[in-house]
């Protein structure tokens, strides 16, 4: 006859807990990073000291920041959204 | 009295219950873009109105959690009345704490005041045995602890680093930029705010329909309750809990947009990832411990840590101070009988609304003076010495 397997449910759900902490603080470390970041590039290429080629490149890390901003908190709401 | 009334009752006093929630947690959402003037008080507390109104829509985990994790519902079961009146008490007593916090301006957790509330009517009623005191336990006390100490972690970590990315960077587009992405992270904050808290309501309102037997104990929320709880939290948010948008504004730092934004998306972060995994945590806890980290982001580590302190004080108080007024609520309730009992509770906790209501008017605090520098209105509430400064 075989054994009943069942695992007691810790009282606390440390897993879950711990979903939570690393979940989260990547996304907001990744979205207030990536905006920042576009900030700092945004500003660069405002600069009227700025080089041409340096200012094109400041366009180009600010626009992609942006638009992986727009991507990653795309994923967060089609991960909130996914249940 | 048939229990159909009771059940009418509660469901008022629910409704009312969300609709304090949405004026006491008003501050989570908009308290930072406000206390850096990235919009208007209006009309941040009007997008926050409109957009906790639309998060209450997104989710109904936690509405789950609630009411099937907390208290044993074969208890509540047994008897519609009293299982009502249990619900009823513990809204009652949870609306009181909060209004007393609101007045002071503490930021504590209207989900704990539910909670705690829920908690004393069944134990006034049942006993402590009908308590669930695991679920109390994995569900409510450890992701208490949990949440505020994340968000700090997670708030400072994030300002350092937009500190430190924008230190080259131009103070007017830096400064331009933060407001915009103040106001987009508040958006999300308020949207995370009413997934997670509306839902609370609707899981008492949920807990009272299966007691009175109108619904079966596996049956989902009704399309209504999640309506009417939408539509309450969505109207407390836009009347705006100025005395607590004070206090996260700015009695704990004077925020900088960088540590709004900062602030507010960990706060987003962390809520809407609670939501998804079903964990009931305290908004409230963590917007206020965003708004610590965030301090503690910055160069010179400002922090008001005496208020800090108290607010945790308060905290600790949340479930039990909720929890008496609840189980006073129930006895009183049951003393005259569970129908007029009820209407009886009802009325003096009307009576006590409006004394404080009345009482908050001599000191008030609203759209015009919610920016004024800290201690011009709460003086002997806060006399720390410190002056701590953006970045």
């Amino acid at each position: 006859m075989a054994a009943s397997s069942t695992t007691p449910t810790p009282l606390i759900a440390w897993n879950i807990l711990w979903k939570v902490l690393f979940i989260s603080g990547a996304f907001a470390v990744i979205t207030v990073g990536l905006f920042t970041i576009g900030l700092r590039c945004a500003s660069q290429y405002r600069s009227t000291t700025a080089s041409g080629p340096i200012r094109f490149v400041n366009l180009l890390i600010a626009v992609v920041a942006f638009c992986g901003i727009a991507y990653v908190s795309f994923l967060g709401i089609h991960y909130i959204l996914s249940k | 009295m048939s229990s159909t009334f009771i059940l009418i009752l509660v469901v008022i006093v629910a409704v009312g219950f969300d609709f304090t929630n949405g004026f006491h947690d008003t501050a989570n959402a908009v308290a930072p873009t406000i206390a850096t003037k990235a919009l208007k008080p209006r009309t941040a507390v009007a997008m926050g109105s409109v957009l906790n109104f639309v998060g209450a829509f997104l989710s109904l985990k936690v509405a789950a959690t609630v009411a099937s994790g907390i208290v044993q519902q074969t208890d509540i079961l047994q008897s519609r009345s009293a299982g009502l009146a249990v619900v009823f008490a513990g809204l009652v007593g949870a609306i009181a704490w909060n209004i007393t916090t609101w007045y002071f301006g503490i930021p504590s957790s209207s989900s704990h005041a539910l909670i705690g509330g829920v908690v004393g009517a069944m134990i006034a009623y049942a006993g402590g045995s009908a308590i669930l005191w695991g679920g109390i336990i994995g569900k409510v006390l450890a992701p208490s602890i949990a949440a505020p100490l994340f968000a700090i972690f997670i708030a400072a970590i994030a300002t350092t680093l937009s500190r430190q990315l924008t230190q080259k960077a131009d103070s007017e587009t830096k400064s331009l930029g933060m407001r915009a992405g103040q106001i987009g992270s508040s958006a999300l904050l308020s949207i995370a705010h009413g997934t997670n808290d509306a839902q609370k309501t609707m899981g008492v309102v949920t807990l009272a329909l299966v007691a009175n037997g109108t619904i079966g104990a596996d049956a989902s929320t009704p399309k209504w309750v999640v309506f009417v709880c939408a539509t309450a939290i969505g109207l407390g948010t836009f009347i705006g809990g100025w005395r607590i948008i004070r206090t996260l504004g700015q009695g704990f730092t004077k925020l900088s947009p960088t540590q709004g934004f900062a602030s507010q998306m960990t706060s987003s972060a962390v809520i809407l990832t609670s939501s998804h995994f079903g964990l009931p945590l305290s908004t409230t806890y963590v917007a206020t411990g965003s708004i610590l980290g965030s301090g503690i982001g910055t160069r010179k580590r400002s922090v008001r840590w005496s208020l800090a302190g108290r607010v945790a004080l308060s905290w600790l108080i949340t479930l039990p101070a909720a929890g008496a007024c609840g189980a006073l609520a129930f006895y009183l309730a049951r003393g005259v009988g569970y129908g007029v009992g009820s209407i009886i509770t009802g009325v003096a906790l009307a009576m006590y609304a409006t004394s404080i209501f009345l009482r908050s008017r001599r000191d008030k605090i609203n759209s015009t003076n919610v920016n004024d520098a800290w201690g011009a209105h709460h003086e002997a509430f806060e006399s720390t010495s410190e002056s701590p400064s953006g970045e």
